[in-house]
């Protein structure tokens, strides 16, 4: 069952064209990776999904529906969240408040309920209840950002660079996470540098090169593709090649 | 004496937290000086004062209320047809138009209720009380009441509203708030509205205090207001609230021992000191660092 189905898809910013003819598909209950390197145009793909970026050309269909169109509030209101970049919480406000964001389109009476699993989930989240955001630490604020984003009961989960800037071993807790997440039944879309992490965990897995689709396969497939390897897994004598692809 | 003219102060000083609340909240989610916000305070002032005119039944209330109203629809007309029409990628466009319509409702209020100060009549009538060595009128208790129950009443809805953790969600982030399905849009318009009510409030009372107004009333309370601001921290809504009391205090105090002359000269002592030693505000301010 497609949750997600981009096609064609052309967007960028203003005069800079960064996607040029995107697509990719997202079946229910899978965690699908994309990786690529700085600059390839993953963040702009995840932001044109949640409609913070109004496309130039293609098809965004959600569940069956075109949400091309929809501003970034209404794609969250049909289930689409987006964990962006940099843990981007609300560090003015407490934790407990982030969590109650996290749920602002939801009218229903689970709400607290819901956070009460949340923080159940995530016990550090727990302890720090009342603490402003801004004074957690780095994977605190991750797993609040992610936690929040739970609090929409969202059916598709974005990822942007969830272990950006994490100690290593936070982001062993913060995949252990998201794998605990799959197994709950949820579909994630996870971006990420950290290639190696990423398509270990994924069902599935896309490479975007210069705004366009160079290799879609298996996580496994991906992971053991000489190309892939090379560019990504750092695979290679010459180190210094590698840095440079990275850098680019 | 010192404790009468803390009174005063206190008095003064929360009819400025009054606007600057405003400014501070508009600043806040929008990064944007509000220019026209002291004219929406004048166009308050005079709608009491016609209120109290018009209607026979019309007390001091009523005048706050449909006050209120009017400023807060001044308000939606600003942010829908002054503000986000031209809210794109020219950071000075919006400021400039709001400039526009400060120009227009001073004119406005010119031509329809004349150049010329007016009386504001008398609404609540005058009764002394004396507390020991201090005096208090009627007049007094009731601006001071209505200034703070405002203030409390913004706090709650802040602090403990869905739409006010929205309006501080989009204070921080536009983009976050966005992906957590808050419609920015919405939220920028209630959050003018929600200013010009209160700057609203803040004119009838002004007009109470007075018992005159004019159209060319807007400015002085303007200019004092974005003091305030500046002293609180921009953004920072408790910190507008105590600074606008505390120059309050200020005033009156250099008024009453140094003389009224040096009464705005001392204002903007504070202004330029603050702006040298301490530009983010008394009570800091992390607004500016995730805009």
């Amino acid at each position: 069952m497609t949750i997600l189905e981009v096609d064609g898809l052309h967007a960028g910013y203003g005069q800079i064209r960064v996607l040029h003819g995107v697509g990719l598909s997202i079946t229910r209950g899978e965690i699908v990776g994309l990786i690529g390197a700085n600059g390839a145009g993953k963040t702009t793909l995840l932001k044109t999904i949640s409609g913070l970026i109004r496309p130039n050309g293609g098809r965004i269909l959600f569940e069956g529906r075109d949400i091309v169109r929809l501003p970034a509030h209404r794609t969250v209101e049909m289930g689409i969240c987006q964990v962006a970049e940099g843990r981007a919480i609300l560090k003015r406000m407490t934790v407990l408040e982030n969590l109650k964001m996290g749920a602002h389109t939801r009218r229903d009476a689970g709400v607290d309920a819901d956070i009460g699993q949340i923080l159940r989930k995530f016990p550090v989240l727990d302890e720090r209840q009342t603490q402003l955001a801004g004074t957690l630490s780095g994977g605190e604020q991750q797993m609040l950002a992610i936690g929040r984003a739970l609090m929409a009961r969202p059916r598709l989960l974005l990822l942007d660079e969830p272990s950006l800037g994490l100690a290593p071993m936070i982001v062993t807790q913060i995949f252990r996470t998201l794998r605990g997440l799959r197994e709950e039944g949820n579909t994630i879309f996870l971006v990420e540098q950290n290639a190696r992490r990423a398509l270990q965990l994924a069902d599935r897995g896309y490479v975007l090169e210069r705004g366009r689709i160079a290799l879609e396969g298996s996580g496994e497939d991906l992971l053991n593709d000489p190309g892939v390897q090379r560019t990504y897994l750092g695979k290679q004598a010459e180190t210094t090649g590698n840095r440079q692809t990275r850098l680019s | 004496m010192l404790g009468q003219q803390l009174i005063n102060g206190l008095m003064l000083g929360a009819s400025y937290s009054l606007v600057a609340i405003g400014y501070t909240l508009i600043f806040g989610v929008l990064r944007l000086l509000h220019f026209a916000h002291g004219e929406v305070f004048m166009v308050g002032a005079f709608i009491g004062l016609h209120v109290v005119l018009w209607f026979a039944f019309a007390n001091i209330y009523v005048a706050i209320a449909g006050a209120m109203v009017v400023t807060a629809l001044l308000g939606w007309i600003v942010a829908r047809f002054a503000v986000q029409p031209v809210d794109k990628g020219y950071p000075l466009a919006p400021l400039i138009s709001t400039i526009g319509v400060t120009i227009v409702l001073q004119n406005l209020a010119i031509n329809i209720f004349g150049g010329e100060q007016v009386a504001f009549p008398e609404t609540i009538e005058q009764i002394l009380y004396r507390i020991g060595p201090l005096t208090i009128s009627s007049v007094q208790i009731f601006i001071l009441a209505v200034a703070l129950l405002s203030m409390a009443a913004l706090w709650l809805f802040i602090d403990r509203t869905r739409m006010g953790r929205a309006i501080r969600a989009t204070s921080e982030s536009h983009e976050t708030a966005a992906l957590l399905g808050v419609d920015v849009n919405r939220v920028v318009v209630v959050t003018f509205v929600v200013a010009s009510a209160l700057a609203g409030i803040a004119g009838v009372l002004d007009g109470v205090k007075n018992s005159a107004i004019t159209p060319h009333m807007g400015l002085e309370v303007a200019v004092k207001a974005l003091v305030v601001m500046l002293l609180g921290g921009l953004g920072n809504v408790p910190g507008a609230m105590v600074a606008g009391i505390l120059l309050g205090m200020v005033e009156i105090l250099t008024a009453s021992y140094l003389g009224t002359s040096v009464r705005d000269f001392f204002t903007f002592v504070i202004l330029i000191l603050l702006l040298l030693y301490r530009p983010t505000g008394l009570f800091g301010t992390r607004t500016i660092e995730s805009g």
